[in-house]
């Protein structure tokens, strides 16, 4: 099963219009400082075509945020920063409120959030498009080398790769989202592509 | 067993986290003990409401917009504290007044196609706690950096840290930034060995400091100055603070300082080469002043031509004691004085010295006395001479600022507490005083204390200086108590090396029994004749005049006095009349005292009585001894004359005068000649060597400083000539320099002995006689007495 160019166009629009609200949900959190979320690149990849790309641009040392989604296809979603890139986010969205040494005690707790909030608003637009409903789990922090982070069975996983780019106070920061698809789930998700240009094209 | 849904329950119920289940329309249905008791609402109050109606205090918008999303699309989320410190208006644990802070979980899930929401509420006050604490030291450290780089910016010098490897910058001040011409960033990273171009090496756990001429700065803001750099090393830190300053202007500052030092001292030693050549100038022509007065005073001359020679004379001679002052007192302001150490009798020095002042204490008809604390025939170490020098002018002051009374020396000898000898010498006097308040200037050149005093009282004002000065370069002091009118007393003392201590022996004189009687009406010498006889072990009995002796009640007096001095001034005669018309004074020897001034008129000097004795006062030591023995010898009153040299002794006596000066040929041929000598005059040195060549001399009186060939040359050409001969001619310098090592230099050349100009009659003759004595002994076979 092949992701065409028309569902790829689908997805990278629907996904634009999720970080869109994510991106306004983040900068009520970050007392109203804007924040811009732009996906400029989206593909399906195996799990060491992930690797060695998250690896390109952010090295060895990843942070991870995982929620686990379930409805018409299911798996896990993940949002990945450098470790330094993601102190510098959390620091960014912090402000001046806490010196920066303290912010290293609270960074877990508020990158999961910050995720959990991307994630969420990602997971809510696939959901709207296909019109139905995605269930999320509560986040999860993972710290560490890539691979550990990435932490999958097995390598042949179907991996839906978005690059997500931060922007905030004149600061530009790159980040990975992706959705980890469970067996068949691809083709669900295609599926459920193809239906919804189906019905807007019969419209 | 119990039905799962009951046990889930009362577990959930007991949870050590806030659970709180909401149902699709956002209202509670379970809410737990633990929420029960942070919010301090019970269950029964909360169930089928929503948190909006529970709590007063309004939810946090973040909450409710996650518990939206959750009962309608299922979506899971988490608050953290770092955006949402507190989700539920809850209170603090501890502190009321604050909210407590809350990580909330939402998890979304569904029962029975319904969606609802768990929130599992985690009280993070604590660590929250720790977080304020944190922050607060936080600030404090922020605030305390402020402050110290505030301080470093406020400093004039540049401060730096850098690395100790390759000194690399780590922070820098902002003097840094000007004085090297870059910003802090671009200073920062910088290697400081390219900033500064000559640097110090640092030392582990040192402080080095260089003052070094260099370039600094960078590019186009290069420089050059003087820069002082401080590199501080520490054990602690592995870094090094650079503190450097440009020290440019200092150091110009500095240079001319030493500049103005060194001109000032160059200024400060021509003055005293001035001063040395003035006085050399000024004596030349006294020497001819001086010497003429003394060949005038001895032709025929009327009463008022003696007069008139005789200021002539005093005139010279206080003109000479001036500048004699002068020339002292600046070979001791440029610190060329020497001392000449050797051994000294005390005894003899202090009799030597009153011997001086006497004439002048007794022509002003005051009494001079002295008291001597310590053995007789000790002997120390020291400058006689220099010391002489002071003692003269305290004395020479009491004299001169006395007008009653007299003076009273007292000397004697401690020994420090570090085992040193010391020479204590006080002078007394019964003057007119001086106020405590100028005493301190007394001391300072070229003061009187009474300025119009200088014409009362004549002199320099430099003798107090000078003797301070003397004093203090021999490690001594020097001071005075004194008040006005009611006399002075001067005092110093001088470190001496005791050599001889002990009681020399004496005479064997019976001393025992025997009974001196002292009528004195002058206290000094009464004192002073009781210290002497002390000496002795002879206790005195003093009384002041002889209506004294008659008032003393019978028996407490000796039946016989055997020595009895009398001290009774123009009335000693008739009390010498009296006495000796009383039984017990039979046989007694008399002792009459009398000062130099009326010798003249003392017209019973020769009673030829043996039983009196008349001598001067104050009484010598030497003086007393004969008295003592009984041998009557009244020579041993007399004062000793410096011997004059007969014509007919030194008839054969030829002398060559070596003399460039012709007033001073003039002067010296005259007083030889008519003392018998015969003379011949070399104009130079060089004149000098042809004549001794020609001739045999006896004794060459050289001048130093003359044309064509001096003094020392011809001396060591002289020498030269008769290395091989058996004969050795005195030669003996003559020379209007006075300044120290000058004799050193004349006896180096080869000259035997020293004569400072203007020559002195008594001087010359006394020197002749040294070294013609031993001469004439051996050509005579030893009868120098005609």
């Amino acid at each position: 099963m092949k992701l065409s160019e028309n569902h790829a166009d689908l997805l990278k629009e629907t996904l634009n219009l999720g970080v869109g609200a994510a991106a306004d949900a983040l900068s009520e959190i970050a007392g109203g400082e804007e924040i811009i979320l732009t996906v400029p690149q989206l593909q399906l990849m195996s799990t060491a075509q992930l690797a060695r790309q998250v690896c390109d641009v952010s090295g060895e040392e990843i942070c991870s945020v995982t929620e686990t989604f379930r409805g018409p296809f299911s798996g896990k979603a993940m949002m990945l920063y450098s470790q330094r890139e993601s102190l510098e986010l959390v620091r960014l969205m912090l402000g001046d409120m806490i010196p920066v040494e303290q912010i290293r005690e609270m960074e877990g707790e508020a990158l999961c959030e910050v995720g959990n909030i991307v994630l969420n608003a990602c997971l809510a637009s696939l959901a709207d498009m296909i019109g139905s409903e995605l269930q999320t789990d509560i986040p999860e922090l993972k710290v560490g080398q890539i691979e550990q982070v990435l932490s999958l069975e097995d390598e042949e996983h179907s991996i839906l790769y978005l690059r997500m780019d931060f922007t905030m106070a004149r600061h530009n920061l790159q980040g990975h989202i992706g959705f980890v698809f469970d067996l068949d789930s691809v083709t669900a998700l295609i599926a459920c592509l193809e239906n919804y240009l189906k019905s807007i094209f019969e419209i | 067993m119990s039905n799962l849904p009951e046990l889930l329950t009362i577990a959930a119920q007991q949870s050590s986290h806030g659970l709180i289940v909401l149902d699709e329309s956002l209202s509670v249905v379970f809410w737990n003990d633990w929420m029960a008791k942070s919010s301090g609402i019970a269950a029964e109050h909360c169930l089928g409401k929503s948190l909006n109606d529970i709590f007063a205090d309004p939810i946090a918008p973040r909450l409710l917009h996650a518990l939206e999303d959750a009962v309608t699309r299922g979506q899971s989320a988490v608050l953290s504290p770092a955006f949402t410190p507190s989700p539920l208006p809850l209170a603090h644990p501890s502190h009321h007044v604050l909210r407590m802070k809350q990580k909330v979980a939402i998890t979304a899930f569904r029962s029975e196609e319904v969606h609802y929401c768990l929130l599992d509420v985690t009280d993070v006050s604590l660590a929250a706690n720790r977080e304020i604490k944190l922050r607060e030291q936080t600030e404090l450290l922020n605030r305390t950096l402020n402050k110290l780089s505030h301080i470093l910016d406020g400093v004039s010098e540049a401060v730096l840290s850098t690395s100790v490897d390759g000194y690399v910058v780590q922070t820098a001040n902002k003097v840094a930034e000007s004085m090297f011409g870059m910003p802090v960033q671009s200073l920062v990273g910088a290697a400081l060995g390219e900033l500064v171009a000559d640097l110090p090496e640092h030392q582990a756990a040192k402080t080095v400091v260089l003052e070094t001429e260099t370039r600094y700065g960078c590019g186009e803001n290069q420089k050059s100055g003087f820069l002082s750099i401080t590199v501080n090393s520490q054990d602690k830190f592995d870094v090094l603070t650079w503190v450097i300053k440009d020290i440019s202007a200092l150091k110009n500052t500095e240079q001319t300082l030493i500049e103005a030092r060194k001109m000032a001292e160059d200024a400060s030693n021509q003055k005293s080469r001035f001063l040395a050549n003035m006085s050399h100038e000024i004596r030349t022509p006294l020497n001819g002043i001086l010497g003429m007065s003394d060949l005038l005073w001895a032709t025929t001359l009327d009463g008022e031509q003696q007069e008139y020679t005789e200021m002539i004379r005093k005139s010279g001679e206080t003109l000479l004691a001036i500048i004699n002052d002068i020339l002292d007192f600046s070979k001791i302001e440029s610190d060329k004085i020497d001392f000449q150490i050797v051994d000294f009798s005390l005894t003899d020095w202090l009799e030597d010295v009153i011997g001086l002042v006497r004439p002048q204490a007794h022509f002003k008809g005051l009494e001079i006395g002295y008291h001597l604390d310590f053995p007789r025939g000790a002997r120390v170490k020291g400058d006689p001479l220099r010391i002489r020098q002071v003692l003269f002018n305290l004395l020479s002051n009491g004299i001169k600022f006395t007008n009653r009374g007299g003076v009273f020396v007292r000397l004697s000898i401690d020994i420090g507490l570090d085992e040193r000898a010391w020479m204590y010498v006080e002078v007394e006097d019964t003057g007119i005083g001086i106020d405590k308040s100028r005493q301190d200037e007394l001391f300072q050149p070229f003061v009187q204390i009474d300025g119009s005093s200088t014409r009362r009282f004549g002199g320099t004002g430099l003798g107090l200086a000078i003797s301070k000065r003397l004093i203090e370069l021999m490690g001594g002091e020097v001071g005075l108590n004194s008040a006005l009118d009611e006399g002075s007393r001067f005092f110093f003392k001088i470190p001496v090396e005791s050599l001889q201590f002990t009681q020399i022996a004496r005479p064997p004189i019976a001393t025992e029994g025997l009974h001196v009687l002292v009528l004195s009406g002058h206290p000094f010498a009464a004192r002073h004749l009781e210290n002497m006889l002390a000496g002795w072990d002879l206790k005195a009995t003093l009384l002041s005049s002889l209506d004294a002796l008659d008032a003393a009640e019978k028996g407490a007096l000796p039946d016989r006095f055997q020595l009895v001095f009398l001290d009774c001034d123009e009335r000693n005669i008739e009390v010498l009349a009296k006495l000796r018309e009383r039984p017990s004074f039979q046989d007694t020897r008399f002792v009459l005292l009398r000062q130099v001034a009326l010798a003249q008129t003392a017209s019973q000097e020769g009673t030829g009585d043996p039983n009196v004795v008349f001598v001067h006062k104050p009484l010598k030591s030497s003086v007393l001894t004969p008295l003592l023995t009984g041998i009557q010898t009244p020579a041993g009153s007399k004062p000793k004359r410096a011997k004059s040299p007969s014509g007919s002794r030194y008839v054969e006596v030829h002398v060559l005068v070596v003399e460039d000066n012709t007033v001073n040929q003039k002067v010296i041929s005259r007083i030889l000649t008519k003392a018998g000598f015969h003379v011949s005059i070399a104009e130079n040195g060089e004149v000098a060597l042809s004549m001794l060549a020609d001739q045999g001399f006896d004794l060459v009186l050289m001048d130093c400083q003359m044309p064509i060939m001096d003094g020392y040359e011809a001396t060591e050409k002289i020498r030269e000539m008769f290395r091989e001969s058996s004969i050795r001619v005195p030669i003996i310098a003559l020379t209007a320099s006075a300044m120290a090592g000058d004799r050193e230099r004349c006896l180096r050349a080869g000259m035997d002995d020293y004569l400072t100009k203007p020559v002195k009659q008594e001087a010359l003759f006394k020197m002749i006689n040294e070294w013609i004595d031993p001469m004439l002994r051996n050509a005579d076979g030893g009868t120098s007495e005609p």
